[in-house]
């Protein structure tokens, strides 16, 4: 019966083929020979093929019965077990899993069946950063932060790093966009006596067609929408055909969160962007605010595309804080702890200093 | 012997009389004042440092403060009023008060001051005159005036007198010391120092709101601007019509005076007033 995951193996040497960020090609990091990432890729081709023929006959068998008595229904559901090519174990991993890697040899593996029909992706941004400009990175983002604790990075150390392929939807979408604005023109001049505000208001209607190219949701439910937005953003030149030999030695999902659940998220993107582009056209005036709009989209492209993101978990006073950057950009998102005495000290020293040069201010203005 | 017995009784009947005029005329209503104001001699061996013809001060209090007031005078040379009078009979509180001054509160090296506070106008004016206005100057006239206008108006008239006279004490004992009068916007302004540590601590708080926040740069996208193919944005109607105007007016604000103040009055008086 052949193997229900394939292993991706320098067939010159039969090492653990990584892919290397940057590159087109797929270097074996044992023997220095490259190969061409569609070479390998209809290289592997059929042994996919069989590997996910032998998956087929594997769940077929798959039975809660069989699951043990520890698991529930729904758990033995979500979980799957595949046999590592390299040195036999059984990996387990949730059903959205696309690649991950053995963790008993650490073999790149993927698995086939997950990535069928609909779920395969359109497009892929090669991971750009390596694990060590992540750290790096990581280091980086520490800097200039006046909050954070002394013993913070002291203390510090990178619990777990661990690149990711994470699955977006992106929008391709032409609007048509019709906004109502109250607009104000404000004159201000002096009397003997008064000081005179004259506001005039002008009703400005504006209209207009703008497209709006890929704007990326993410479809992963494990992954904090805020910290998939906050990446943002991709750099589209270097989105290529998805291919599965990128996800050679990466971890990656497949979505668990439909394009159609991510519409609603996408729309308001839309619609605040255009407003915003139809108010800038409202010139002349001292004051502007949307009175009412109408935002009507046009049914657009939605493309399934896998985006690299690496994920960085530290830990300090025993609390896990997890860092995220983006795999192709190198930008580095996340939440630091910060110190309250910090938090006191520093707008103290300020207000001793602000005190007399405001009291100043005020002697010499008045 | 008629004629020595009506002479006798008219005798006794005058002098009576004088006994009783003179023991009323400082608590006769204001509108005998000025006329018996004149009638008090300037220089005496104890002259009169306070005027209550309304009666608004205990006699033990009048005899604290006169003896105050003869301390300080000592002190320094100079002279220190107080009076406080019913009404000024339609005359111009500043005038009164100057006229007032010169005529009972003048006579030493180092000049004289007065607080006159007429209670119909619910009205006070310190006056100084020539002398006196190079050693207190009339912005420290206003600055006395803050420590007992408050009490003027609670009804504490003891409390504003030794006030008015610490006042007085202090910016004479500035002068001597320093050479210069006592300027109170050297001093601490505490209206202007009150605003600043107000100011200075929403700054810092905004401040900190800042360094708090930018310990974390995860946030939501609420906007696809990045996204937008700026080439393919086409306005294709833009239409503004008038609607109405909206005019406010603010009546500009008074620069800070005191009501009826002599600053540079006629024959250098100068001072401070005001209302409680």
């Amino acid at each position: 019966m052949a193997d229900t995951s394939v292993s991706y193996k320098c067939p010159n040497c039969g090492a653990p083929l990584t892919f290397i960020p940057g590159k087109q090609t797929i270097t074996c990091e044992y023997c220095g020979t490259e190969f061409e990432a569609a070479a390998i890729d209809e290289m592997f081709q059929a042994k996919r093929e069989l590997a996910a023929r032998a998956q087929e006959a594997r769940e077929a068998k798959w039975d809660t019965e069989n699951a043990g008595a520890e698991w529930t229904d729904d758990e033995a559901a979500a979980l799957k077990a595949f046999t590592c090519s390299s040195c036999g174990a059984e990996i387990v991993c949730d059903e959205n899993t696309m690649a991950t890697e053995c963790v008993y040899c650490g073999n790149p593996t993927m698995i086939p069946k997950r990535f069928d029909g609909a779920l395969k992706p359109d497009l892929i941004i090669p991971f750009k950063k390596t694990k060590e400009d992540a750290v790096a990175a990581l280091k980086k983002f520490y800097e200039g932060r006046w909050l954070l604790p002394s013993n913070f990075t002291a203390n510090n150390r990178v619990e777990a790093i661990q690149p990711m392929y994470v699955p977006f939807w992106l929008f391709d979408s032409t609007v048509d966009a019709q906004a109502e604005f109250k607009a104000a023109i404000i004159r201000i001049y002096d009397t003997a006596n008064e000081t005179v505000t004259e506001r005039r208001v002008y009703n400005c209607q504006r209209a207009g067609k703008m497209q709006f190219m890929k704007i990326p949701a993410d479809g992963s439910k494990k992954m904090n929408d805020d910290f998939m937005d906050s990446i943002e953003p991709f750099n589209y030149n270097e989105l290529v055909e998805f291919n599965t030999a990128y996800l050679t030695g990466y971890l990656a999902d497949k979505y668990d969160v439909s394009a159609e659940e991510c519409t609603e998220r996408v729309n308001k993107r839309m619609e605040n962007s255009a407003i915003a582009v139809l108010k800038s056209s409202v010139d002349g005036y001292d004051e502007c605010e949307v009175e009412d709009y109408a935002v009507v989209k046009d049914i657009g492209k939605v493309l399934y595309a896998m985006v690299p993101v690496w994920i960085l978990t530290t830990r300090y006073n025993d609390k896990p804080y997890t860092f995220m950057m983006n795999g192709q950009t190198g930008k580095v998102v996340g939440s630091l702890p910060y110190s309250f005495g910090k938090s006191l000290l520093y707008p103290a020293v300020l207000t001793l200093v602000l005190i007399p040069i405001i009291y100043f201010l005020i002697l010499a203005l008045s | 012997m008629m004629k020595k017995f009506f002479a006798f009784v008219t005798l006794i009947f005058c002098l009576n009389f004088t006994v009783a005029f003179a023991a009323n005329e400082n608590y006769d209503d204001y509108g005998d004042y000025v006329d018996d104001v004149q009638k008090v001699p300037i220089a005496v061996e104890n002259p009169v440092s306070i005027v209550d013809t309304l009666r608004l001060l205990q006699p033990n209090e009048v005899s604290a403060l006169t003896k105050k007031i003869q301390q300080v005078e000592q002190k320094h040379q100079v002279r220190i009023g107080i009076e406080f009078l019913k009404n000024t009979h339609g005359q111009n509180i500043v005038d009164t008060a100057n006229s007032l001054l010169d005529r009972n509160f003048l006579g030493e090296p180092n000049g004289g001051i007065l607080l006159l506070v007429v209670m119909d106008s619910r009205k006070w004016r310190i006056a100084t005159d020539a002398v006196m206005r190079n050693r207190i100057s009339d912005l420290a006239t206003e600055e006395i005036a803050t420590s007992f206008v408050d009490k003027l108006t609670n009804g504490d008239y003891y409390g504003a007198c030794n006030s008015y006279i610490d006042g007085v004490d202090k910016c004479l004992t500035y002068y001597e010391t320093n050479g210069t009068p006592y300027d109170p916007s050297q001093g601490i302004d505490s209206s202007a120092l009150i605003v600043s540590i107000i100011t200075a601590i929403i700054l810092s708080a905004i401040f900190r709101t800042m360094l708090i926040s930018s310990m974390s740069n995860v946030q939501q996208a609420t906007t696809a601007g990045e996204y937008l193919n700026r080439d393919s944005v086409k306005i294709t109607d833009k239409n503004d019509t008038y609607l109405f105007t909206n005019v406010s007016r603010r009546r500009k604000s008074k620069s800070r005076g005191s009501s009826g103040s002599g600053r540079g009055g006629g024959g250098g008086h100068g001072g401070s007033g005001g209302s409680f």
